[in-house]
């Protein structure tokens, strides 16, 4: 396996002469050695009658003969004794010598603390183990998590022991202290007049603390200038509601609120500073088990996001059609405005899309993507006011982050600047734009020019290598904050662990820019004592601040939504110039699902997680619908797999063409991606990176300031080149009948027969099996139940699943191996509709427990076992590895470690490692457990506390992660547990009956509300091509629910849902 | 060798024609105490290439134990590739051996005597390299003896309802009875060996072996009645060992592994290579030693028959599973045998249709069946086609089962090739070693043919 790609941190030739810890360790531990000698040598040279070993004695080969030898050995025998007088190092790492009182060694601590992201606040409780912060989980509290994560959350633990972090400082790449850094900076600012010539480029920040000393730094020097530089900027927002409200806002979605949604080109639930919320607020709504009110979701989108995955009626058009679309919408709704002649297919829709809206009212919520035109913004929220939905289903509140509203204006000013010389001093914190600012304004050439620059940040990333000092930044879990959510809520976000560097965060540097240095912690205590003006006693301000960092954040802080707000209609008015698809290829740039700007392209997890909708892992692609490919005549040898010439895909690379700024990637094709367009993905290309060098293109190239998020106009060079891309499941929709995997019904049908999905499928007796019955009738009994309803894929459950149990990443060739390790996966099944269009099915798998397990009568040593609880448990000292176990799996969730993954080199990562999880070594069968550390933990619990088991006492690690509830875990005989009562549900299906294996993990069918106007067919009932068989078991149906038994085919003779391919 | 053989009275070629009991003594052990010098090129050669191969076996091994099982072509749902295509594929061909000895013997099919001693050691050998590859296929093949019922410290018994287990045992114990069959059978030979070798070492070795055999009438009445008991031992076991084989793929639930047409569909597929592999290695051996008279025409006729035969059970087996994936009525099996004729791995089912299907059907010509070149052609069809079955059993079924999301394809690795090629070389080597050592027909059963034809001509 010749990897290029390290398959985890710890490759050892790092190429920035980054030692891996133990390394810098043992250099350490031999320098003070030598430090040692070498002193005691100068001191007592003239006491000791021979000098130190030289070549003169006989033996020069060896460079010691056995005189020297002894003499040596007595000299250190000496010197060992005056060792133990010399002053021993500074060791900051002790025992305790009173413990805390909080920490029991083997039992974890969880804190309460906040992770920014895109500026804004996400709400994170974090795992510590003796100190070490091993994993993260959702805040319950917090209003932008409530319990839930993303897989950035997830995975940002893994950052902080990045083996490739910057472990000090540097100046022109040689390392150097923190002291010459100030001196140096002070003068070089003091030769600035009153700050003229000082810039500070920030990320996007919604952080009290900076804004003050911002506003500190430019008191001391009003001629400095503060920019922002935000590659993934959602400015169009605040820009388009200044446009309908003149003045910046930005918006809070209410979606439990909303009866029909509509989004223009959002994906709200993947890329929004409250996707987490957003998911879990439209999940209220879908999940039809516990009788939600269903909503209705339409999308129109020129990519093919999560979100829009998960529509009812999804409208895949080209970015610079959407406008169109929604001044149709407009037109429809009354409003007087210029609309774009459309197709028949568009036509259709509007139509729906708007007797819908009408009739929800202010029930109604329309919502724009960040990447539209600020006319799109301002258009979409125009409807909303038409629609009194403001006020319910969505809201305004005052911009949260710090800076210009005008990122990308501003900064391309501040490039300006830098070219023209008239930047002196140049201070980046946290930004990398030598990677990501566009190709176009020259960023490199730029700063050149400028006298003294210096960046912080966790790597010697690109920027920091063309700076004059490059700075150790802390990563979130070491340092103090504070910030805002997407609602204005504020946090103090605490540190869980001194920084492991000599490292410094972004508001330190800044107290140090203003003309005081100061901790993280002073700072941000200093501006809530300021802000909340509580005594500093302990009532006052210590008890404030107890309860907001042990909340995670502080009560009652969201921002007020502005009321009486007036709409301007001068939008309607504004010509619309509708791109024509002749015109050429349109370029849409979307943050990557897995690496989003490429701030995370060094984690592994991240980079190994399948993308939604694509699974596409390690790489960033040109994604192309399969009819444009067409259009362009792209070869796709990945057909060849079902043509039987290549045994593994490969794909086309082309070269992208704007206005003779050109990228080359390799394409992949996904079916429902709207036709004429490209999706171009941000954070690939990084130059730095043991995991992120040389995965995929950077879009830098092709980007413009001006223009950062579409692009007409594309030309195609096809290069006679292919490419192996790492996906994780097979390209093509895939047609094998008959597999009910995924049940599915409409609204209405489900109405009628509301246990459809275990009529779509004869029932077998579950009596017929050979070996006895084991008794599950007693205890506990695991089970868990899986909302197909809510899940919309976002992949947090595998990230999540990754961290808590020790999961390793195998590295680009051995995903393209197909032996990708995570234990719980995401299935993504494509539906080809009568009408063209593509649905997308997700269906997480992991290992379903079965009663009857297939995988544990094959095993010739037991090393797979069941327990009296009904886990199918794997033993993972006793596997020889024969693999049969996962030959024999129906589901496929076993997992073999074909080499050995687990990376038992690198120091810092065996940090991350959950201790209650063995790790796995080569040649050992593992796979999900049902997270059995945190059972065994619960059960402990119970136990010591004398107290039977709880409901909601455990929750794994997928569970907890799920940002819409859509996984319930429990005690399946409990009748009062939610799981059991999931499972009396009459949507409750497991897959593969006829295999009798009994999975303790089942569905919940899939209820569909699409218009009937646009899917005549889902009003139609529902016929079953088996009857309902003579064992149906306890899901016996319902007397008279009025559903024709026994036909198999619709009047049209076409076979019934549940016959769909997948 | 060309002289003129006369045909029995019923008009067969005879087993044996132009020898008298002395001269099919010299004629067999010559082959064995020929000075090494001696020796055809044709000995040099395959020797040679035997210990060239099995190099490449014992590099193949070294990467496995150090770097892992990844090294081959396998992924997650294909958790079994060609260590198990090529386990199967020698088991099979380990099958001709023990029918030959046992049950023709037990039929009292005097024609087996020729051929029965080669075939025998050919079971041996293949059952060695067969060996090999569940013990180097497993994770960790330094835990293997896991699989073994012993008394240990963990007071764990392996798990007696896996198929791999009833495996271990299967091919333990028909390797050792295999052995002790053999090893009976070359007692009165040994003894011949011992007395025609000139040299003083292996004179001893020879002695050693032949346990004391001295020809009296009471070692041969022992030794009648102990090899009958060892045959009718052997017997069940030549069914029983690929019977419990294909149970590896009969008790899972792999479609297209998950039928019970495979034990007998097992047998008749191993006694198919079998044949072909013994037939691979006695028509050039017959060649070069100038083995005709011993090794005739009708003996080749005699085992293209059985080939026949066995061939077209294995193709009724083919029939059948197309017949159970229409008839379960189960998508899963229909579309495993669609997939089979129409899948990105078609064309090696093609490609076996036509080595276990077609070709053999040559065989219904007497011509064909007598005609050597052509016998060793289709034998070589034959062997082809059985690991092609193999290939398409194992990983047709697995590369696309029950959950499309985990379809993948599978390609063999350089060290899949590495290891496969690698145990041919083993088995030459082991074959040549044989050639040399012993003698490659049984010396006292051609005796005996010997003294039956001169009797047959007498009562003519």
């Amino acid at each position: 396996m010749n990897t290029d790609t390290p398959t985890s941190f710890g490759d050892q030739n790092g190429i920035l002469d980054l030692r891996s810890m133990r390394e810098v360790m043992k250099q350490d531990w031999e320098q003070r050695d030598r430090r040692m000698y070498s002193s005691y040598l100068d001191r007592d040279a003239t006491q000791l009658p021979t000098p130190a070993p030289s070549a003169r004695e006989e033996d020069t080969e060896s460079g010691v003969n056995r005189r020297s030898f002894m003499k040596l050995m007595g000299g250190s025998a000496a010197l060992a004794g005056l060792a133990a007088c010399t002053r021993q190092p500074k060791e900051l790492i002790v025992p305790y010598v009173k413990a805390p009182e909080e920490i029991i060694p083997g039992k974890p601590l969880f804190y309460a603390t906040t992770r920014m992201f895109g500026g804004y606040a996400q709400g994170i409780m974090v795992e510590s183990h003796m100190g070490r912060p091993t994993k993260v989980e959702g805040n319950p509290l917090h209003p932008a998590s409530l319990g839930g994560t993303d897989t950035f959350s997830q995975a940002s633990v893994l950052d902080l022991y990045d083996p490739d972090r910057m472990p000090g400082h540097r100046k022109a790449g040689i390392p150097s202290d923190f002291k010459t850094f100030t001196k140096e900076l002070q003068e070089a600012i003091a030769k600035t007049p009153s700050g003229k010539g000082l810039r500070v480029l920030l990320p996007h920040s919604s952080s009290i603390t900076e804004k003050r000393l911002c506003e500190k730094l430019l008191e001391n020097l009003p001629e400095a200038q503060i920019h922002v530089f935000d590659p993934v900027s959602a400015e169009n927002e605040a820009l388009g509601l200044e446009k309908l409200f003149g003045k910046p806002m930005q918006s809070v979605l209410h979606l439990d609120k909303a009866d029909v949604v509509v989004s223009f080109d959002s994906d709200f639930m993947g890329w929004s500073p409250a996707k987490v919320r957003y998911a879990k607020d439209f999940s209220s709504r879908r999940r039809i088990v516990d009788g939600a009110e269903r909503n209705r979701f339409y999308a129109v989108e020129s990519t093919f996001s999560v979100t829009g995955s998960n529509a009812d009626d999804r409208l895949p058009v080209r970015a610079g059609r959407v406008e169109g679309i929604a001044r149709a919408v407009a037109v429809g709704l009354g409003m007087q405005t210029a609309a774009p002649e459309l197709n028949e297919r568009e036509v259709a829709f509007v139509k729906a899309m708007v007797s819908d809206l009408k009739k929800a009212g202010k029930n109604a919520l329309v919502t724009v993507g960040p990447h539209q035109s600020a006319t799109l913004h301002a258009l979409g929220n125009l409807i909303n006011v038409q629609l009194a939905a403001v006020g319910n289903t969505v809201e305004f509140i005052e911009p949260q982050l710090n800076g210009p509203v005008k990122v990308q204006e501003d900064f391309m000013n501040l490039v300006r600047d830098m070219h023209d010389g008239e930047v002196k001093v140049l201070a980046m914190l946290d930004v990398n734009p030598l990677y990501n600012a566009p190709l176009t304004l020259r960023f490199e050439k730029a700063l050149e020019n400028v006298a003294f620059s210096f960046q912080s940040g966790q790597l010697f990333d690109e920027t920091a290598m063309k700076c004059s000092w490059a700075l150790s930044g802390t990563h979130y879990l070491e340092t103090w904050s504070d910030m805002a959510a997407f609602d204005g809520t504020l946090s103090i976000a605490q540190p869980l662990i001194a920084p492991l560097y000599e490292s410094k965060s972004s508001l330190e540097l800044l107290s140090v820019l203003a003309g005081e240095e100061m901790t993280a912690f002073e700072l941000v205590q200093d501006t809530w004592k300021t802000r909340t003006g509580l005594a500093d006693d302990e009532d006052g301000f210590n008890r404030f601040w107890r309860t907001s960092l042990h909340d995670g954040f502080i009560k009652g802080s969201a921002s007020k939504p502005w009321k009486g707000l007036k709409a301007k209609s001068d939008v309607l008015s504004e010509a619309f110039e509708d791109p024509q698809s002749d015109f050429g290829l349109e370029v849409v740039f979307q943050p990557d699902a897995r690496v989003w700007d490429g701030q995370f392209a060094n984690n592994p997890w991240l980079q190994e997680m399948p993308a939604p909708i694509s699974t596409l892992t390690w790489d960033t692609v040109f994604t192309i619908s399969p009819k444009t490919a067409k259009k362009y005549k792209i070869r796709l040898t990945n057909e060849g797999v079902q043509k039987r010439t290549v045994v593994k895909p490969k794909v086309q690379i082309i070269e992208l063409n704007v206005d003779k700024r050109t990228l080359q990637g390799p394409v992949l094709v996904i079916p429902g991606h709207p036709d004429d367009t490209v999706m171009v993905t941000l954070g690939g290309g990084r130059q730095v990176g043991k995991v992120a060098k040389g995965v995929g293109y950077n879009a830098a190239a092709l980007r413009t300031a001006a223009d950062p998020w579409i692009q007409q106009g594309a030309t195609v060079l096809e290069l006679n080149r292919y490419q192996e891309l790492a996906l994780t499941q097979d390209h093509f929709p895939l047609q094998a009948d008959g597999r009910s995997l995924i049940r599915e019904a409409g609204l209405d049908q489900y109405k009628q027969v509301p246990d459809f999905p275990t009529q779509m499928v004869h029932q077998f007796s579950k009596k017929l099996t050979l070996y006895p019955e084991w008794d599950y009738s007693k205890g506990l009994q695991w089970g868990m139940v899986i909302d197909l309803n809510t899940c919309i894929g976002c992949n947090a459950c595998m990230v999540a699943c990754q961290a808590e149990n020790n999961i390793p990443t195998v590295g680009k060739d051995e995903v393209m191996n197909g032996r990708e390790m995570n234990w719980i996966r995401v299935d993504r099944y494509f539906e080809e509709l009568d009408n063209g269009e593509t649905r997308l099915h997700v269906m997480p798998m992991a290992c379903v427990h079965c009663e009857n397990a297939p995988c544990e009568t094959v095993c010739p040593v037991g090393a797979t076992m069941h327990s009296s609880e009904g886990l199918n448990m794997m033993v993972y000292n006793r596997c020889v590895g024969t693999r049969y176990c996962a030959n024999n799996c129906p589901y496929k969730v076993r997992r073999f470690n074909f080499f050995k993954y687990t990376d038992e080199e690198t120091e810092s990562i065996k940090l991350q490692r959950n201790p209650d999880v063995t790790v796995r070594l080569r040649g050992v069968m593992e796979k999900c457990t049902y997270c059995v550390q945190r059972l065994n933990l619960a059960r402990i619990d119970s136990k010591v506390n004398d107290r039977t088991f709880k409901d909601g006492d455990v929750v794994t690690a997928c569970q907890q992660a799920c940002p819409t509830e859509a996984i319930t875990f429990g005690n399946i005989i409990d009748p009062n547990s939610k799981v059991a009562k999931l499972k009396a549900s009459g949507l409750n299906y497991t897959i593969l009956e006829p295999l009798n294996t009994r999975a303790r993990t089942s569905f919940i069918g899939k209820v569909r509300n699409p218009n009937p106007e646009l899917e005549p067919s889902i009003l139609k009932p529902l016929t079953f091509k088996h009857g309902p068989g003579g064992e149906h078991g306890e899901h016996a149906a319902p007397e008279g629910h009025g559903a024709p038994h026994g036909s198999e085919k619709t009047p049209e003779g076409k076979p019934y849902p549940e016959m769909k391919g997948h | 060798m060309s002289n003129e053989v006369k045909r029995d009275p019923d008009g067969q070629l005879p087993f044996i024609s132009g020898h008298s009991l002395s001269s099919v003594s010299e004629k067999i052990s010559d082959v064995t105490t020929l000075p090494i010098k001696k020796m055809p090129k044709f000995w040099y050669g395959g020797m040679f290439l035997g210990l060239t191969v099995v190099q490449l076996l014992f590099f193949a091994i070294f990467v496995l134990v150090t770097r892992g099982t990844g090294i081959w072509g396998l992924n997650n749902p294909v958790g079994w590739g060609f260590a198990i295509i090529n386990f199967v594929w020698w088991i099979g061909i380990g099958h001709a051996g023990t029918l030959i000895s046992a049950i023709l013997f037990l039929f009292q099919q005097d024609w087996r005597m020729s051929i029965a001693r080669f075939a025998e050691a050919m079971t041996l050998f293949a059952v060695v390299c067969a060996g090999l590859f569940p013990l180097l296929h497993v994770g960790r093949p330094w835990l293997v003896y896991w699989l073994f019922p012993y008394p240990n410290t963990l007071g764990m018994w392996p798990q007696f309802r896996s198929p791999l287990l009833w495996d271990v045992f299967a091919v333990s114990t028909y390797a050792t009875v295999s052995i002790m069959f053999w090893f009976t059978g070359l007692v009165p030979d040994l003894a011949t060996m011992r007395a025609k070798t000139d040299l003083v070492w292996a004179k001893k070795i020879y002695h050693g072996m032949s346990l004391g055999w001295t020809g009296a009438a009471r070692h041969w009445h022992r030794y009648e009645i102990a090899y009958l008991l060892l045959a009718g031992l052997a017997t069940p076991l030549v069914l029983s060992v690929h019977s419990i084989v294909s149970l590896d793929f009969a008790v899972s639930n792999e479609p297209g592994w998950h039928t019970t047409i495979f034990p007998p569909y097992f047998v008749a597929g191993a006694i198919f290579a079998g044949f072909a592999m013994v037939l691979t290695f006695m028509i050039p051996v017959r060649a070069i030693y100038g083995m005709k008279d011993l090794l005739t025409e009708r003996h080749m006729n005699n085992m293209c028959k059985v080939m026949l035969f066995s061939g077209l059970i294995v193709a009724y087996g083919y029939a059948m599973e197309i017949f159970f994936g229409w008839y379960s009525g189960s998508p899963f099996e229909r579309f495993m045998v669609l997939n089979r004729a129409d899948g990105p791995y078609a064309p090696s089912y093609w490609a076996l249709i036509l080595c276990n299907v077609m070709v053999p059907q040559l065989l219904w010509s007497y011509k064909i069946r007598t005609n050597p070149i052509m016998v060793f052609i289709i034998c070589q069809f034959i062997s082809v086609g059985m690991w092609l079955e193999r290939f398409v059993i194992v990983i047709i079924s697995l590369h696309r089962d029950y959950l499309d999301s985990s379809w993948a394809m599978y390609a063999g690795t350089r060290w899949d090739w590495a290891m496969y090629i690698g145990t041919m070389g083993l088995f030459l080597t082991l074959v040549f070693i044989f050639i040399r050592t012993l003698p490659i027909v049984a010396i006292f059963e051609m005796r005996e043919l010997v003294h039956k034809e001169e009797h047959k001509e007498d009562s003519h």
